[in-house]
């Protein structure tokens, strides 16, 4: 992003389904090439591709700040859509209106950190933007946040920011990724997160705004803009918004914070990068039979799961979750069963793709038959969150695999002491 | 009605949503005159395919140069950094590096 001018020697076509002999020959025709944009001297390539480019045109799609800079205010008449229209001509937008971001919006919006306006948080990539409160704040107004949502967008920006989340890989990756924000804790209720019917769907300012706010962040802050930098074939509508909290009350199990290391008392924000929901339906109340409908349904073939393992997430709801319980289960429990039970018949892998899949899971008896393979390459793997209301729906989301590793983030101040509720940051001293 | 519309006409400002990055600063390397006795690097990513070609290009490579060293990093996953990209950043003269799908 930083060197447009790169050069990058291509190969007229894909690698797929070509022979070592056939990838051999194309290298050889492009050695002369490689050797050339090696050596030729630096002037010479820049002029090279700005003579086959349009270089304005280049930077504004590929580095809009050296067009914008990132301290320029945009006038606008005071109306949204004459806002929206400004900043979706700059590809500041995920395509619906904004609420315009004002300096007073902005300035409430801060009064909800005990950080500096202009401190770094975390850089995000894959442009690694420094995610300041400033501008976590606009990009947060933008959405359509309240003012006291301002502490979880933090800890939610954290931990996107963390190494191992791995963020350069998702917004850059041709999948249709997107992060799910599952908050734990009392400021779940305090700004009130939908946690049970219809979590994942509409009606929810927090749950809308949380989710929007952090797609925003990546476009504006992370820089991945979908269709240059953002490579994904299909997406995802999750890729607008995907935010819920976890059922504590309803769940027969400790919260999914507290599995993760963190105090009850303790609020929090977990980020997962998952794919799509697969949705599965089990008509009979008993438990097992859950357990047997969950783990075929996680047997999905070809999600990144069954090529990559990493996390598999299984969302059950409540109703689910309390008759499991009852025959004894505990989380741990269920995750061992999903991890013994949820895995593909390596005989359902075509021939051809075997050497993919082994590749990338080399520990099974590829060459055994009736061998499987599981979906995981553990049991801590399996993340069982309890999120929705009673009722026979359940629900597989596959993740990106191995590439990402979900990350937990107490919502604190800046000491790191864990905040009993988001109002003890209004007006803390920065 | 009127005074509405006259608010709505009002022309306001908006802050940036872009964040500030270090990122923009970084230019094209420059070129090497000649290839001979440099530490060369190749970085596959993982992906099917990316090391026959780039030992092909290696190979040829070798016949036409005389590196002093040539360091290999390869992804385990496409998607995960390759390990030992630290020791080429310190060291190489030049990265042939395998990008794309």
């Amino acid at each position: 992003m930083g060197v447009p001018s790169l050069p990058i020697v291509s190969i007229p076509h894909e690698l797929f389904g070509l022979s070592d002999k056939q990838i051999e020959e194309a290298a050889d025709k492009l050695i002369d090439e490689i050797v050339r944009v090696l050596t030729t001297p630096r002037e010479k390539l820049i002029e090279e591709f700005r003579s086959k480019n349009n270089i304005e045109e280049v930077e504004q799609k590929l580095s809009r700040p050296r067009v914008m800079p990132t301290q320029e205010k945009v006038k606008s008449r005071a109306n949204a859509r004459e806002a929206t229209a400004a900043f979706y001509e700059r590809g500041w937008t995920d395509g619906l209106p904004i609420i315009p971001p004002t300096e007073e919006l902005v300035e409430e919006m801060l009064q909800f950190t005990d950080r500096k306006r202009d401190e770094t948080i975390v850089k995000l990539a894959p442009r690694w933007g420094k995610a300041t409160p400033e501008k976590i704040a606009v990009n947060a107004v933008m959405a359509g946040c309240l003012p006291e949502y301002m502490p979880v967008l933090v800890a939610a920006v954290e931990a996107l920011g963390d190494p191992q989340f791995n963020l350069f890989a998702l917004q850059a990756t041709t999948n249709p990724v997107a992060p799910l924000l599952i908050v734990n804790g009392p400021v779940r209720n305090e700004l009130k997160v939908n946690y049970s019917f219809g979590a994942f769907g509409p009606g929810w300012q927090a749950n809308a705004t949380l989710g929007r706010a952090i797609r925003l962040m990546l476009v504006n802050i992370g820089g991945g803009m979908p269709g240059t930098t953002d490579k994904a074939i299909h997406g995802h509508p999750a890729k607008f918004t995907f935010c819920a909290g976890e059922n504590e009350e309803e769940s027969p199990w400790e919260p999914l914070h507290v599995s993760r290391g963190l105090k009850k008392e303790v609020s929090a924000v977990t980020v997962v990068g998952v794919q799509a929901e697969h949705n599965f339906v089990v008509w009979d109340g008993t438990g097992e039979s859950f357990l047997s409908v969950a783990a075929n349904a996680m047997s999905a073939f070809a999600t990144n799961n069954a090529f990559h393992a990493g996390t598999a997430v299984l969302v059950m709801n409540p109703g689910h979750a309390q008759i499991v319980s009852r025959l004894g289960y505990s989380r741990a429990d269920v995750q061992k069963y999903m991890y013994d039970n949820a895995h593909i018949p390596l005989g359902s892998v075509p021939k051809e793709e075997v050497p993919h899949y082994q590749l990338r899971r080399p520990k099974f008896g590829w060459d055994v038959q009736d061998a499987f393979m599981s979906i995981t390459d553990k049991p801590d793997d399996i993340m069982v969150v309890v999120i929705g209301a009673v009722g026979a729906h359940g629900q597989f989301l596959p993740t990106f695999g191995d590439p990402t590793i979900p990350v937990t983030r107490p919502i604190a101040f800046k000491d790191g002491t864990p905040a009993a509720s988001v109002y003890d940051f209004k007006n803390r001293k920065k | 009605m009127s005074g509405e519309l006259k608010t709505q006409a009002q022309v306001i400002e908006l802050m940036n949503p872009i964040a500030e990055t270090d990122q923009l600063d970084i230019g094209l390397a420059p070129r090497l005159t000649t290839l001979n006795g440099k530490v060369a690097a190749i970085v596959d990513n993982g992906k099917e395919g990316a090391n026959v070609f780039l030992g092909q290009v290696e190979k040829r490579l070798l016949e036409r140069y005389n590196f002093s060293k040539v360091l290999h990093a390869r992804k385990r996953r496409s998607s995960s950094k390759a390990p030992g990209l630290e020791e080429i950043a310190k060291e190489a003269d030049f990265v042939i590096d395998g990008l794309g799908i």
